[in-house]
């Protein structure tokens, strides 16, 4: 069910210069958020900017709190940014689709920067130790993690009980191999068999996953989803303005996403 | 509690309250948010012959207090909705109102015929207006001559009420409705969006795919105000008044420019629930004013009436 609420801003944490955490009080909301799904926030009571802002979910409690983690982009979200602990922000959500979860496979996650926001929340949701509703239970839950320096790896401190292993790698090599992160999956791709990919960042990054694939004709089969941002008008699949390229047509990123299945996207 | 029926030419509306096509989907989008049977009517989606893919993105862009869009028609073509995405609306207890857009004058006609024969629609709403297809569109709502024949057509081909969609991408909107009300429309809605563009100087590109698109939201109000106001001084017409309305007090104004009832369009993505608040806000207003009919605020703020 989705809601539109005003929710209470219960905590703010400034990770760096331009990335932010923050803590909402919605239980309609966070007892209905998956991992992969987003708030519609709006960033001003104001008409300037005039749309909400997708921001993706990093975490639901389950009854009370949800977080999220962003990055200051431009204007919208620098007004965001500015938001203080205890005052109201009215949030839509939880809207689109979360990720699939598939008991039997290992799960491999793949992050791009900010991008860690779903899949530390799809890691804890796949944890049987952890998550008051659990998703699946894979076997190992590994996380690929990069970005271009280590300052752009967030949560570090915080990814030990969401994944079983982690693999971290960056352009500048100030931390884990230095390179893409699709460097490190294509060892894992010729290691590993039974998994299930999941994956959040850039669309550049998104797009050389789909090759890798490509070049690993065992992983032909292998399910794989990824999480798409978009610009959004709605949110809710009613403005056609967020569509990204399918093998069935322009599809919304909103409504039909932002979780696709990488065999019909086209990057 | 005021009587809040509103009425356009014979097309009966239980409230003045409606939502503009291309804004709120195939009808059941925001149904999470509220009940849409709550509504006076619901624009749907506009619809072509054939489906259409609508144009590349960027599709949107943010301007100060307005939003430009060029999403291109993307629709699913009226076979599938004559043939099956209507009874998904069975259940709706709102007049549903079909928008349609061709790039013939016989396209038109034929859209009106079958749109018409859906048994949920209540009214045809002539699209002459869209800025964002290369054929068609607002070319067919630029004179008064195109506007007639194509109205005319349609109203012969409809078994339900036809309003007519204009552009006010023209010099003189009054003779546009005109037009439309002299070849047998019910109504006319009041406007739809403005041409206009947005530029990346860090880019030195236009923003949009398509570089031009349709300007909505509050930044349009004053001008669709002014328009809704010309037409209503001049025709004393059916109007449905649109254009930024955010709030129960601009749908007001729109009201006492001439508008019989409103569409709530941009606001929708603002606010998900924006049709129920505005309506709220109508019966609120009325109840403070002493109102007892809403439609004794049609055109009230002309001065010689």
């Amino acid at each position: 069910m989705k809601h539109c609420v005003n929710a209470v801003l219960a905590g703010v944490e400034q990770l760096d210069a331009d990335t932010f955490a923050h803590v909402y009080r919605a239980p309609e909301i966070a007892r209905d958020a998956r991992p992969g799904q987003f708030l519609h926030i709006r960033v001003s009571s104001q008409t300037t900017p005039l749309l909400r802002r997708p921001i993706s979910i990093l975490w639901s409690d389950g009854a009370v709190h949800v977080q999220t983690l962003f990055k200051v982009v431009r204007s919208g979200t620098a007004l965001l940014a500015e938001k203080r602990e205890g005052g109201l922000v009215d949030i839509a959500g939880p809207l689109g689709n979360p990720f699939p979860a598939h008991d039997d496979l290992d799960a491999v996650m793949i992050a791009g920067g900010y991008g860690i926001s779903p899949l530390f929340f799809l890691g804890g949701m796949l944890n049987p130790d952890d998550g008051r509703f659990v998703m699946a239970r894979p076997r190992r839950r590994t996380l690929l993690y990069g970005a271009r320096t280590a300052e752009g790896l967030y949560l570090r401190d915080r990814l030990a009980d969401k994944f079983d292993e982690v693999i971290y790698a960056t352009e500048d090599g100030s931390l884990g191999a230095r390179g893409p992160i699709t460097g490190v999956l294509g060892a894992v791709l010729s290691e590993r068999s039974n998994i299930a990919l999941y994956a959040c960042g850039p669309t550049p990054m998104l797009a050389a996953i789909i090759n890798q694939i490509g070049f690993h004709k065992t992983h032909s089969r292998t399910p794989c989803w990824l999480s798409m941002e978009n610009q959004m008008g709605c949110g809710v699949g009613a403005c056609l303005g967020c569509v990204v390229k399918t093998r069935d047509g322009f599809r919304t990123t909103c409504k039909d996403g932002p979780v696709f299945a990488a065999r019909d996207l086209i990057l | 509690m005021a009587d809040l029926s509103a009425r356009i030419g014979s097309l009966c509306l239980k409230n003045p309250v409606t939502v503009a096509s291309g804004t709120f989907g195939y009808g059941l989008e925001f149904a999470e948010f509220y009940d849409p049977s709550i509504l006076g009517a619901i624009f749907l989606k506009g619809l072509t012959l054939l489906p259409r893919a609508g144009n590349e993105i960027p599709r949107l862009v943010e301007t100060p207090s307005g939003l430009i869009n060029s999403i291109g028609l993307q629709n699913i073509g009226i076979d599938e909705f004559a043939a099956r995405k209507w009874r998904e609306l069975e259940d709706i207890d709102s007049a549903i109102c079909v928008n349609i857009s061709g790039t013939t004058v016989g396209e038109y006609e034929e859209l009106a015929d079958r749109a018409s024969r859906v048994p949920i629609v209540r009214a045809i709403e002539v699209n002459v207006s869209c800025p964002n297809i290369s054929h068609g569109g607002v070319e067919f709502g630029r004179t008064p001559a195109m506007v007639r024949e194509i109205t005319a057509k349609c109203a012969a081909a409809s078994r339900v009420p036809v309003l007519v969609k204009l552009t006010p991408n023209i010099s003189d909107i009054v003779e546009i409705a005109a037009a439309a009300m002299e070849a047998g429309a019910a109504g006319v809605t009041l406007v739809n969006t403005f041409l206009a563009m947005a530029i990346d100087a860090e880019k030195r590109r236009p923003v949009l795919s398509n570089v031009m698109g349709g300007l909505s939201g509050p930044a349009i109000k004053p001008i669709a105000l002014r328009m809704v106001w010309q037409v209503w001084r001049a025709l004393r017409c059916p109007i449905i008044g649109m254009g930024g309305i955010m709030t129960g007090t601009d749908a007001i104004e729109f009201m006492l420019a001439g508008a019989s009832a409103i569409s709530v369009g941009t606001a929708n993505f603002v606010n998900p629930a924006a049709g129920r608040d505005i309506l709220s806000e109508i019966g609120g207003y009325c109840e403070r004013h002493g109102i007892n009919r809403v439609s004794e605020l049609i055109g009230a703020a002309h001065h010689d009436k």
